[in-house]
């Protein structure tokens, strides 16, 4: 079903209507809508307009493109504690966990952190793991995605299956890394582009020989101006 | 264009989907549907998926269809906290209370109790859900009194027990006031259970011989 920029605008406006009836409604057009109506919900998420901020969020989660990632991720971090939130959190984890597509691997490995958000709610004295099932049905997924479909991207996530000091890791995620860093062992000593996700000292691969400790060409070029 | 029964039970079936997506869709199309879907909508009220009961119960909210009524103060019930069932349950007592006429009454007394029913954050929804509903009620009684609007009397009496709101005392004089010339009329066996100091007094005090 396609729709127009203005008749989208208007169905997000009339999330604001003081009749339940009719915010229903839009919410489900919304959806059906999909993929063409999630600027127009992201910019109300990113500006903070008032807008009935929970059926934003649920249609974001129900039309779960990556772009509703972020958002709803990030809602639910915010409120793990709200029922509306977390339906809607596990909307999205059901549609990327239902199948293994290397497409998905960014909200991935996004979901693979929400364990820690578990962590947070556990120590204000509730129990719910709704962020550990979420992490734990990602690994399952790259797990799938590295015997089925190997990629070096798929590396990206070993920074996130290790140890931490600070979190708990799910002890699953050891299994995880071990079929990962196994499947993707061809590509282990490529060089990461810049762009690709931060990691630490420990995750950088190492060169094969180890170069002789010559005069680097920035030195070379510094001490030719002068400025050494 | 009415949407066919055939569809209707499409859309509810939708309900059970394990997609979030599907089930919102399904949701907004069977409260546009409205009192075509009633019927049906009721009936998934039985339906032994949780999920396909919540949806029909959030469905009938919308609609405002006040055969709903005690599958949605059940359902609100199960989880006082959950916004989107308090949501559900605010918005259908509002859409009652503002539309109040006698065939809605039953539902509106339904609704009274309310704020007896739960404890902290879902205790003050209950208690605006009571208070709304009251309003309904006092609104009817000076717009069209019916004998019925006297069966709400017993729930708006103090409770010794829990707190009522304080509107509740001014709605029992003004539906009493309302209803005066009903008051003393027999109560039918099947009505609503009263107590002895509720019962119709006698015109005249019989005499002891």
């Amino acid at each position: 079903m396609e729709a127009t920029e203005e008749q989208i605008q208007e169905l997000i406006e009339q999330l604001q209507s003081n009749h339940y009836k009719t915010r229903l409604i839009v919410l489900g057009k919304l959806v059906e809508y999909g993929e063409a109506t999630v600027p127009m919900l992201l910019n109300v998420v990113s500006h903070n307009i008032e807008i009935h901020w929970r059926y934003v969020i649920r249609a974001l989660a129900a039309i779960s493109t990556l772009e509703c990632v972020e958002p709803v991720v990030s809602c639910w971090e915010e409120r793990p504690d709200d029922p509306v939130v977390i339906e809607a959190f596990r909307g999205l984890v059901d549609h990327f966990t239902a199948e293994a597509r290397l497409e998905n691997l960014p909200a991935l490995l996004r979901l693979l952190t929400c364990y820690k958000r578990d962590l947070n709610v556990m120590s204000h004295g509730q129990t719910t793991s709704v962020g550990k099932t979420a992490s734990l049905r990602a690994a399952d997924i790259l797990i799938l995605l590295a015997r089925h479909t190997p990629t070096p991207q798929l590396r990206v996530a070993l920074p996130l299956l290790k140890r931490d000091l600070w979190h708990g890791v799910p002890k699953e995620f050891a299994e995880a890394y071990r079929q990962i860093d196994e499947a993707t062992h061809l590509w282990k000593d490529l060089p990461l582009a810049v762009s690709e996700l931060k990691t630490s000292m420990v995750g950088l691969p190492l060169p094969t020989t180890i170069p002789e400790r010559g005069e680097s060409e920035t030195e070379q070029t510094m001490r030719n101006y002068g400025t050494n | 264009m009415e949407p066919t029964e055939e569809h209707i039970r499409e859309l509810i079936g939708k309900l059970a989907s394990q997609d979030y997506g599907v089930r919102l869709m399904a949701l907004g199309r069977l409260v546009e549907a409205s009192d075509a879907a009633v019927p049906q909508l009721l009936a998934a009220l039985q339906h032994p998926n949780a999920l396909v009961k919540a949806c029909a119960a959030c469905a009938l909210a919308g609609i405002g269809a006040p055969q709903a009524v005690g599958a949605l103060i059940a359902l609100w019930e199960e989880s006082p906290r959950d916004p989107s069932r308090m949501e559900a349950l605010t918005e259908f007592a509002t859409k009652l209370a503002q539309s109040a006429n006698p065939a809605t009454i039953p539902a509106l007394i339904e609704l009274l109790p309310c704020y007896k029913k739960t404890m902290g954050e879902g205790s003050v929804a209950g208690r605006e859900i009571s208070r709304i509903a009251a309003e309904g009620l006092r609104v009817l009684a000076y717009k069209a009194p019916t004998l019925t609007l006297r069966a709400a009397l017993p729930a708006l009496k103090r409770d010794m027990w829990h707190v009522s709101p304080d509107e509740f005392g001014e709605v029992r004089q003004v539906i009493e006031e309302a209803t005066r010339p009903w008051k003393d009329l027999p109560v039918t066996a099947s009505g609503p259970q009263m107590r002895a100091q509720e019962l119709p007094l006698p015109a005249d005090k019989p005499t002891l011989s």
